[in-house]
């Protein structure tokens, strides 16, 4: 058995949606009916069969090579299974996802989006609402993890429910606004108003010169500590492909808010 | 059977269906994960009027605890689930969650469950918060020395209570220096412990009294003062006799800790003053376990850990 392959072989000139190529939909199909699959292309509609080469045979493990920032909801639903893709994608990847998805490239908005468990690693940088939730959906990533190499926009985590996102680049505005419980940790520098509104959960910055100027008033000082659950993490980070594999200092500057939700959520930055 | 001089007796150790859970204790250092440790085993000598039988199984170094720290493995055995989580929870609130810098964690996986810090967390008044790391759930509790970190649950299994054997010997510091020779090598088996004061207890009981209220009292049987007026099972030259109580979580467990004390005492030889080696039961008749001592003593594949 091989992976199987997707190939572009066309310039896109609209958005196509892939969510329907996933190890669980895929299972057991031919590869000549999967050619015959019809996707979702802008107004219209495109065959697999006239827009990819297809090489491979194992439904379980699909690549896509060539990719374009115009294909949207890579493994949207999947449950089992892995996906890998070979340069930029669009939105939505892993959306609602369980499983595992690995993109060598960067990704647009809502990455992991309402992401259910399992592992989605990024090796470059993301859009917004990575790890959020569908505008007007009041539950955002409720498992697995999101390993992010590079930078993610703004609403990192939105509404997060549980599950950790780990990113190894800088954040932008408002990330873990909403936040409900779950972990975030971010290595390089971190946007306006962090964790506004967070209710629970944990943001960890590992990066002791991170400003703290733009937090939010109701985000709370409550003084540098050394807090033995870190250990509990890094112990269970100690393997990933993450900057966060390597900390050890358990010594962290802590805030808690937002007072104006509940206030039971943190941040740390990490001190040396 | 003569082992070394010390005559092993043709009896058995009769044993019950327990249920029992290991939790790890972790400190800043091993002498606060000590204390922690021996308060929460203190006073879990029998089931009888303890609720648990409970001791240290071992010392952990920082590399085999979940938070990287020294540490203690607890075993904590009782009658039935319900008696063994209210006493666990009971003393990890006494003792744990007050013991400084200390945390708990499962030290078993299991599909069966019971409580940790389940309910210990809502001594954080509303501050605790609930980690879920590696899918397991930790909390915090906020308390005076920072934060108190406790596993919520810990795995519970079958195991068996009341292995033991009896020493036998000619005065009583010669029994208790044999006893103790004993329990240095039974501390090296892992899954059981020892529950008694020292892993040794001299206060063995019969079912029964001629008291009313009483329904167990002293084994008199094995009291050398009652050699001439009682049915007694001891020979004239006879003056201690000790017994080593057994809690372990397989039957295989009970066997290799048996083995390894009395071949811990007969190694001592004839002249350590032990006569026999004899073990206490009622029968066979209530136990569901038993523990033949000549065939423990028989079977070459018990002798790895001696």
């Amino acid at each position: 058995m091989s992976k199987l392959s997707f190939s572009l072989k066309i310039k896109l000139a609209h958005r196509l949606n892939l969510g329907q190529l996933t190890p669980d939909q895929l299972q057991g199909k031919t590869i000549a009916s999967i050619r015959e699959i019809s996707l979702p292309y802008g107004m219209t509609k495109l065959r697999v069969g006239d827009a990819f080469d297809i090489e491979g045979n194992d439904t379980q493990h699909i690549a896509f090579v060539n990719s374009s920032v115009l294909m949207d909801a890579i493994g949207q639903g999947m449950q089992h299974g892995k996906i890998e893709v070979h340069g930029d994608v669009g939105h939505y990847l892993g959306l609602n996802m369980r499983g595992e998805i690995e993109l060598f490239g960067n990704a647009g908005n809502f990455v992991a989006c309402q992401m259910q468990s399992g592992l989605i690693r990024i090796h470059g940088n993301v859009g917004d609402f990575a790890g959020g939730a569908l505008i007007g959906n009041r539950r955002g990533m409720r498992g697995g993890m999101l390993i992010i190499n590079g930078n993610a926009g703004d609403r990192l985590g939105d509404q997060m429910r549980r599950g950790t996102i780990l990113v190894d680049g800088n954040v932008g505005d408002y990330c873990a606004a909403n936040m409900v419980a779950g972990t975030i940790g971010i290595a390089g520098k971190i946007g306006a108003y962090c964790g506004y509104a967070m209710r629970h959960g944990t943001i960890l910055i590992a990066n002791s010169t991170a400003t703290t100027n733009a937090f939010h008033p109701t985000m709370v000082d409550v003084g540098h500590h050394h807090l033995a659950f870190l250990r509990l993490l890094f112990n269970a980070w100690r393997d990933l492909p993450s900057h966060f594999s390597k900390l050890t200092s358990i010594r962290a500057h802590r805030w808690m808010g937002d007072i104006a939700s509940d206030g039971k959520g943190e941040i740390l930055i990490l001190q040396n | 059977m003569i082992i070394n001089g010390i005559h092993i007796d043709d009896t058995f150790a009769e044993a019950f269906n327990m249920r029992a859970t290991r939790v790890i204790i972790t400190a800043q250092n091993h002498k606060w994960a000590y204390h922690a440790a021996q308060a929460m085993t203190g006073f879990a000598t029998s089931v009888i009027g303890c609720g648990v039988e409970a001791g240290i199984e071992r010392e952990l170094s920082s590399n085999e605890t979940p938070d990287g720290r020294p540490g203690i493995a607890v075993l904590m055995f009782a009658m039935g689930s319900s008696v063994l989580m209210k006493q666990l929870e009971n003393r990890m609130g006494q003792t744990i969650l007050t013991c400084p810098t200390s945390a708990a964690f499962s030290g078993l996986e299991s599909d069966e469950k019971i409580n940790l810090g389940k309910h210990l967390r809502f001594f954080g008044d509303g501050f605790q918060t609930s980690k879920l790391i590696a899918g397991k759930r930790y909390w915090r509790v906020p308390v005076m020395d920072g934060e108190f970190i406790t596993e919520e649950t810990t795995g519970m299994v079958r195991a068996i209570g009341g292995g033991n054997f009896l020493v036998l010997a000619r005065s009583q510091a010669q029994a208790l220096n044999a006893c103790e020779a004993a329990i240095e090598a039974m501390k090296k088996v892992p899954n059981v412990i020892m529950p008694f004061p020292g892993g040794v207890v001299r206060s063995g009981s019969k079912v029964g009294s001629k008291y009313k209220s009483m329904f167990a009292s002293t084994n008199d049987a094995f009291c050398p003062t009652l050699k001439g007026m009682t049915k007694s099972e001891l020979d004239t030259d006879i003056e201690s006799v000790m017994e080593i109580v057994i809690d372990g979580l397989t039957e295989i467990d009970i066997r290799k800790a048996t083995y390894a004390g009395i071949h811990a005492i007969t190694q001592l030889g004839e002249e350590s003053g032990v006569k026999r080696i004899s073990a206490g039961n009622y029968g066979g008749k209530l136990g569901q376990f038993q523990f033949h001592l000549r065939d423990i003593m028989a079977d070459a594949s018990l002798k790895e850990v001696s």
